[in-house]
């Protein structure tokens, strides 16, 4: 009887052991400390362009162009922007913001017509031709929200 | 008089710290991504103010180009340095192992230095068209205009 009884003792106390976690933490923070190492956060941003089909054939037809709507805008050697609006014989020297200016007229006058040629030297540096991408992308841009406006105080009634 | 109390620091209860760095841990694993390439040139990148984000990275090439320690303006693609004249077969391998209802959305994301001289991207361009890869993004970090303006300063 004593026996019993202390069978059934040992079997009350008996519980579930107790899984030792104390170092889950610090695995979990190895995990994470690889992941912060191996991966990158950088969301890549630039400039889209798409640029013109390969030319399959041999002969490049020429196109019959209206001089009075081009403009040329240059980028010399020495870096420096240059634009002459039609009927100009010689380019103008200008800087960054005056560029933009003539670019804000010109677009805008003659809407889509518009042809923009560039020219740039072979020695010029990258970042000149990327600036003036940017300050296209920007004319080009605040030319459409001008458009949106308009239309939008066109058709809306009080 | 006064009975001594058996006076001991609390500890700490941790059993849900591993729970919060498994968190983190989630958080980091979703936002990131692995870093595919390895950039072998030195460039620094131009700065714009009107710039949009790369969508479709599964469809994207890279093209780093910039100096290496000789100062020899180099062409990277995607992971190794490579001749101009490989660009093309580069580029049109990548282009054509996307499946074929994704090959529009392929883009090439040109990463150049500032100095390069034009000549060299205009070659790339070149290449780029030869493999159909029309699809282009000039990469550069963003800026506001008031930073640009104050830099033109």
């Amino acid at each position: 009887m004593i026996r019993l009884s202390n069978r059934l003792r040992k079997h009350q106390k008996r519980r579930v052991p107790q899984l030792n976690t104390t170092s889950t933490a610090d695995i979990s923070f190895m995990l994470l400390i690889f992941f912060l190492v191996t991966t990158s956060m950088d969301s890549d941003k630039g400039l889209r362009q798409q640029l013109p089909p390969k030319n399959e054939d041999k002969e490049t037809v020429a196109t019959d162009v209206d001089l009075n709507t081009v403009m040329a805008v240059g980028i010399t050697a020495e870096n420096e922007y240059t634009y002459s609006l039609p009927g100009q014989a010689e380019p103008t020297p200008c800087t960054d913001a005056e560029l933009r200016k003539q670019l804000a007229i010109f677009i805008p006058r003659l809407g889509d017509k518009h042809i923009i040629e560039i020219q740039a030297s072979r020695t010029a540096s990258y970042d000149r031709y990327f600036r003036l991408q940017n300050i296209l992308t920007c004319v080009y841009r605040d030319d459409l929200k001008r458009k949106y406006k308009q239309r939008i105080s066109e058709t809306y009634v009080p | 008089m006064f009975r001594k109390r058996d006076r001991k620091i609390p500890t700490l209860n941790t059993s849900a710290l591993p729970d919060l760095i498994f968190t983190i841990l989630f958080f980091f694993m979703i936002v990131t991504h692995m870093r595919q390439t390895d950039v072998k040139v030195r460039l620094e990148s131009p700065q714009g103010t009107q710039l949009q984000k790369l969508q479709k990275k599964y469809a994207t090439a890279y093209i780093y180009i910039g100096k290496d320690k000789n100062d020899d303006v180099k062409v990277q693609f995607n992971n190794e340095i490579v001749d101009f004249n490989q660009l093309t077969e580069y580029a049109g391998k990548q282009r054509e192992a996307l499946p074929i209802e994704e090959q529009q959305y392929f883009t090439v994301s040109i990463k150049a230095d500032r100095d390069i001289p034009l000549g060299v991207l205009a070659q790339v361009k070149k290449a780029l068209r030869e493999a159909h890869a029309l699809k282009i993004n000039y990469s550069a970090t963003e800026i506001t205009e008031s930073q640009q303006k104050e830099e033109n300063k």
